[in-house]
């Protein structure tokens, strides 16, 4: 759907990232982790496209959406300027989120920065259905660990790893000795997915990635946000990560 | 108030506003967001359906500019055989209520004509738009761009089908007149001016080109007033319907094109930026036209060429 929605709040949580509550009850009613929303929040053609948002939060019952954000260009710095009270253009929920079920007893999320903004929601969900879960977050210092708390209110097992010379998902490799998990759920970078890919292939659990690409659209008409991926007969082909994405199994990713 | 007629007529092509999407740029087959019908629209427009396979460009495919933004999409396509043999027109395209139009593509004249010759027994569709902006396998270059492809292209479309024929041009030529001529001259019944203008992004952090393709199309606001200019040009160039192309974000964007001359217009980039912004654009040539006592779109079409 594409909604005006009206800005909550809008706050810098640490200099050069921002967290962003928009009221949105018809998209908080149906977005999935891992989904995401396409935004404007400005007047006029520059900048021109519609920018994506991973979803951070979604308050059914509240009726919000929350937005993590590092100012990195000219519409981040816009959006980051933005009063609370201002409208915004609003279109999704949009895109294949995280598949998850209740089934499942016990599930690793992974990402780093504010690139694992999507975690914090599939965490919060799997908790909802009595999910056992794992959090390992990476970032550059411990200021950049946003969720930390949430995980932790939540109820999840949170490791937050800031040391460049270690790598996260060694804390999920030492659990995977000990503990069986259902799956594990991976973005914020390339190299957190290789690792996954890796242990996947030694313990045998599915394993999700969520993708980020230039959009123009959002919804799969425009063809521009295509990553190669193998398909089920094994050849390569592209794929959209807005509309077959932005979440597709980590074995499919080439 | 007086009653206003939108309706536009178009060889067999009858619109009941002079509104559709630019290829490429608002998919029915399965990425409409559902927001408004499509009876709501002057005709429906497909991605184009190339004459080959194809893949497609590498990442990345999109890159925004000042207002407007680049694509080198590259025309991913099944194929116009697996196209025809998938039945999508009858499964997909068929009662949506708006006349449908596929745009075709190829790398050769003759695979324009197979192109058109394999739709020309469909009933699902009202008009075929040629793609005249994919690059000839031969020489490399657009195949509106040169004049012997373009006059080839039209002319061997045109064999292959009795449908309305529109010749959709790129507008990286020096005169846009003598393009136009020519499709009219081949048997084209309506032109599209037109595509987007070749430029590129460069990555000063990688120093190379941003764009996968290295170098792709413009399109949106940025273009508005190049493009309106040619299809002035057009206009005085030919006798058949002329349809506006370029850069309209909203009704009085569409409104000038119509004053210099187009029949219709399509709508591209804004889709992407407003995925409400055809029905806003119909309502508002309604909203003029009441406005200035036009009772059809004929009595202000061309008007500005009146000075």
């Amino acid at each position: 759907m594409y909604i005006t929605a009206k800005t909550l709040e809008n706050r810098i949580i640490s200099p050069g990232f921002g967290r962003f509550l928009l009221s949105a009850p018809q998209i908080a009613e149906q977005a999935g982790p891992g989904q995401f929303v396409m935004m404007k929040f400005w007047q006029g053609t520059v900048p021109f496209l519609m920018r994506p948002f991973s979803l951070n939060t979604v308050d059914p019952a509240a009726g919000t959406l929350s937005i993590l954000y590092k100012i990195v260009g000219t519409g981040t710095q816009i959006l980051a300027d933005l009063p609370a009270g201002s409208e915004v253009e609003v279109l999704g929920p949009l895109g294949t989120g995280f598949p998850l079920s209740e089934k499942m007893q016990r599930i690793a999320v992974i990402g780093r920065g504010v690139g694992a903004a999507p975690m914090r929601l599939l965490a919060e969900r799997a908790r909802h259905f009595g999910i056992d879960v794992h959090a390992y977050i990476s970032a550059d210092q411990d200021a950049h660990l946003f969720d930390k708390d949430a995980y932790l209110e939540a109820g999840c097992a949170f490791t937050g790893c800031t040391d460049p010379d270690v790598n996260v998902t060694s804390f999920f490799a030492d659990d995977l000795t000990r503990m069986k998990f259902d799956a594990a759920y991976v973005c914020g970078s390339r190299r957190l997915m290789r690792d996954v890919s890796a242990l996947m292939d030694q313990y045998g659990f599915e394993g999700y990635v969520s993708l980020e690409a230039h959009m123009a659209c959002g919804i799969g008409a425009c063809k521009g946000c295509t990553v190669p991926v193998r398909t089920a007969d094994g050849t390569e082909a592209y794929a959209r990560v807005c509309k077959d994405g932005p979440v597709f199994p980590v074995k499919r990713i080439v | 108030m007086i009653k206003t007629d939108t309706s536009v007529v178009i060889g067999n092509l009858h619109m009941k506003n002079p509104v559709m999407p630019a290829s490429g740029t608002y998919d029915y087959n399965e990425n409409n967001p559902g927001l408004f019908s499509m009876s709501d629209l002057g005709a429906i427009m497909l991605k184009t359906v190339h004459h080959d396979i194809r893949p497609g460009n590498k990442s990345p495919r999109i890159a925004e500019t000042s207002a407007g933004m680049l694509n080198a999409v590259g025309i991913p396509s099944i194929g116009i055989h697996a196209f025809i043999e998938g039945k999508y027109l009858e499964k997909k395209y068929r009662s949506l209520g708006a006349p449908v139009i596929v745009s075709v593509s190829g790398g050769t004249p003759e695979a324009l004509r197979t192109c058109c010759e394999m739709l020309d027994d469909s009933e699902d569709i009202a008009a075929i738009e040629l793609n005249l902006s994919c690059p000839n396998v031969g020489t490399g270059l657009q195949l509106s761009s040169d004049k012997k492809l373009l006059h080839d292209c039209v002319t061997e479309a045109r064999k292959g089908t009795r449908h309305t024929l529109i010749a959709k041009h790129s507008p990286n030529v020096t005169n846009i007149a003598k393009m136009v001529k020519i499709s009219e001259d081949a048997g084209a019944d309506a032109v599209t001016v037109a595509n987007t203008y070749m430029g590129m992004v460069i990555d000063i952090k990688a120093k190379k080109p941003f764009l996968g393709n290295k170098q792709g199309g413009l399109s949106g606001p940025a273009i508005k007033p190049l493009t309106l200019y040619k299809v002035f040009q057009a206009y005085e160039a030919v006798s058949i319907p002329v349809i506006g192309c370029g850069g309209i974000m909203c009704a009085e964007d569409a409104i000038e094109y119509i004053l210099a001359g187009a029949s219709a217009v399509q709508v591209g980039a804004a889709n992407f930026v407003d995925p409400m912004v055809m029905p806003k654009v119909i309502r508002g040539i309604e909203a003029y036209m009441e406005k200035n006592q036009f009772p059809d779109i004929a009595s202000f079409r061309g008007l500005a060429h009146q000075m």
